[in-house]
């Protein structure tokens, strides 16, 4: 297991209605309420960031390549990098927050050892998320969605780790401990049994995001996302295909049949959503 | 009094019309404001934000445009595009069914993007678009819980959509900032504009619907993450809004800016404000200059005076320092003679020193005659006692 070093620093993010806070609250990041104000802060550079690129959080902006090392940025590093230094000096170890996500390697320029926990939800239900809280259209939330994870997906893999939403509904505390292994703590087992399952608004699987509306391309994206999200995640996918995906005929404008066998493995499930997505084409074209 | 509505000249004859806008409980209103002048409002949907199949349709179009009512499609949803061509059939069969009814209208704060789809189908349609202030930006976007860079962005794409594809003769654009202002005055305008039949009664009713509850940003308050360069645009758009609207109707110009001028009377006040205030401290400050520069000048005097005084020490200094220039005393008759006495023993002088110099020189010459002299008598003498010895010697030899 690749265990963080005692002394790194990790990061939890993940798209706007991903989960972010939930995670962050069960891995135990810097609760205390100065840590609210020093994320508060965190959350500030980063709207300078991207207002500097003319963007926000729900604008992102086009970034080129090695943006992070701008000269025009270079008081906003040394504010950031005074930020850090008042963060460790309390003790902060993780924080959390959904902008990071789009800033990610501003912040690993500062903290090369920087571990970034990516909560990765549901497209579907991010997208439902947000329609919901923010009476975000459909096609935002997609954008949104994709914006986000893309530019999560370029981040060297040794230093990130994925963890899916459902997963802390399927076996939290099993999920909860691979995470925080990976990250160097040590998981609450009294925080992951106060999950409650009826609080869960939106909860839509990957047949159901098939035959959504979703882009083809943010279909790809989350699919091989999903791939690094763990063992616990394949295991709760496998209930999916078997409950989930036989109880329900196949949705939408796909016409592929979902019930599958019950037995199907993650790559079976995949290969077949990319032919899936392949026949999309097909269709289109 | 026109107080709110930047553009007249609608068709008065009977038409439908869409109430349309960026999300603002004000369109809502306006809607009310139709169905009091005997309009009837396509039913709104369970979200409230709008007519449930006009809603519905504006979605499907933007949404084949790749775009939506908070993203703007690549290419606005002309009527006539290939991709719509269902939905232009379902949006003829919803306006037939309306256009059965007299007066009917329809409300959605979703459709600004759309706006040309419903127009391309039925051009005798009209449209109250609802405006608000840029400065109005954060609010909206802490209702919507949006950021403000992405508010400023929709407002500006939005009306920029609407302003390029329908036409200043079908939309009426309603500032409901100013309406807020004056309402009742404001919504008689907007009925009036459109030869609404309205009582007073239900005129004042929904005057006291405004203003709508949004907190405007405070004065001070600079919006978040907006830099001058990104807000400029917004007021450029806005004017641009407004001149468009100006320029359907040159012939109307100075009474609408008549009317604008009323319009804004509010905004002119708080403006008015700003200015006393700007005034207030700009005198104050000229002032404080004015009185600066009498004591500078007071200064400068001091500072002149002492300077010629100084200049005058100087200069006695100077003197003081200097030798007399005195004029040469006139000399007296005794001094002339004196003086003729003097030239003339000077010339005396000369004269005997003349003379003393030709004496040294005839002296000297007559010592080097007397030396020649002397030395020839000696060489002679010389000569002579040789010659005797000579002749002494001869002799003896002889």
């Amino acid at each position: 297991m690749n265990r963080m070093a005692p002394h790194s620093r990790s990061l939890i993010t993940g798209a706007p209605g991903a989960g972010v806070g939930l995670l962050g609250r069960l891995v135990g990041a810097d609760l205390a309420p100065w840590y609210g104000l020093i994320w508060q802060r965190f959350a500030q550079t980063d709207d300078q960031l991207l207002a500097h690129m003319h963007g926000a959080w729900d604008l992102p902006p086009a970034m080129p390549s090695d943006w992070e090392k701008a000269v025009q940025l270079l008081p906003l590093r040394m504010r950031a990098a005074d930020l850090i230094i008042q963060w460790e000096q309390h003790g902060g170890r993780i924080w959390c927050g959904v902008t990071p996500a789009l800033t990610a390697p501003f912040w690993q320029l500062l903290l090369p050892q920087l571990q970034i926990v990516i909560c990765l939800r549901n497209p579907l239900d991010v997208v439902r998320a947000l329609r919901a809280s923010r009476a975000a259209s459909d096609r935002l939330g997609w954008q949104l969605w994709q914006s986000y994870y893309s530019r999560l997906a370029l981040l060297p893999p040794a230093t990130r780790i994925v963890t899916h939403f459902e997963s802390y509904f399927y076996q939290p505390l099993a999920e909860l401990t691979r995470v925080c292994e990976r990250i160097g703590t040590t998981p609450q087992p009294g925080l992951a049994a106060q999950i409650d399952q009826r609080r869960r608004r939106h909860w839509s699987t990957s047949a159901e995001l098939a035959a959504s509306d979703a882009p083809d391309q943010v279909i790809e994206l989350y699919l091989s996302l999903c791939a690094e999200a763990g063992p616990i995640y394949h295991q709760c996918l496998r209930t999916e295909t078997s409950s989930e995906l036989l109880a329900q005929p196949a949705l939408g404008r796909s016409q592929r049949d979902y019930r599958a066998p019950v037995t199907v493995s993650m790559s079976e499930l995949i290969a077949r959503l990319r032919n899936e997505l392949g026949e999309r084409d097909d269709h289109g074209n | 009094m026109q107080a709110g509505v930047q553009q007249r000249g609608l068709s008065r004859t009977p038409s439908p019309i869409g109430v349309i806008g960026l999300p603002d409980p004000a369109i809502g209103l306006l809607a009310q404001l139709l169905q009091a002048a005997g309009y009837r409002i396509v039913p709104t949907n369970a979200a409230g934000r709008g007519s449930d199949q006009f809603a519905q349709l504006s979605a499907a179009a933007l949404e084949r445009m790749n775009g939506a009512w908070d993203v703007p499609p690549a290419v606005p949803p002309h009527h006539d595009h290939p991709q719509l061509a269902d939905l232009r059939e379902q949006a003829c069969a919803l306006l037939a069914e309306h256009e059965q009814g007299s007066l009917w209208g329809w409300a959605d704060s979703a459709s600004l993007f759309a706006a040309c789809f419903w127009y391309g189908l039925a051009p005798h349609m009209r449209f109250i678009v609802t405006l608000r202030r840029p400065e109005m930006l954060r609010a909206l976007a802490a209702r919507s819980g949006m950021s403000p860079v992405f508010a400023e962005q929709l407002w500006q794409q939005s009306y920029r959509t609407l302003l390029l594809t329908v036409p200043p003769a079908a939309r009426l654009i309603v500032d409901l900032d100013a309406l807020e202002q004056n309402p009742e005055a404001g919504l008689a305008a907007v009925a009036m504009q459109l030869n609404l039949q309205i009582d007073a009664v239900s005129l004042q009713r929904l005057a006291q619907l405004l203003p709508v509850h949004i907190e405007p940003p405070e004065r001070a308050a600079p919006l978040v993450a907006l830099s001058d360069d990104m807000v400029q645009p917004i007021h450029i758009q806005y004017q641009a809004a407004l001149e468009a609207v100006r320029a359907a109707h040159p012939d109307q110009a100075f009474e609408q800016i008549a009317d604008w001028t009323l319009m804004g009377q509010a905004h002119a006040h708080r403006i008015a404000e700003h200015v006393a205030e700007v005034q207030a401290v700009v005198l104050a400050r000229k002032t404080e200059v004015a009185a600066f520069h009498t004591e500078l000048a007071s200064v400068r005097a001091v500072i002149s005076a002492r300077e010629v005084e100084i200049a005058g020490w100087q200069a006695a200094l100077d003197a003081a320092h200097q030798p007399e220039a005195r004029e040469p005393p006139q000399p007296t008759e005794e001094q002339q003679q004196l003086a003729a006495m003097r030239d003339l023993a000077a010339m005396r002088d000369l004269e005997i020193a003349g003379y003393q110099t030709a004496l040294a020189a005839a002296s000297a010459e007559n010592e080097s005659l007397r030396l020649a002299y002397s030395q020839l008598s000696h060489s002679s003498g010389v000569r002579l006692a040789s010659y005797a010895a000579r002749i002494a010697r001869r002799l003896s030899r002889r």
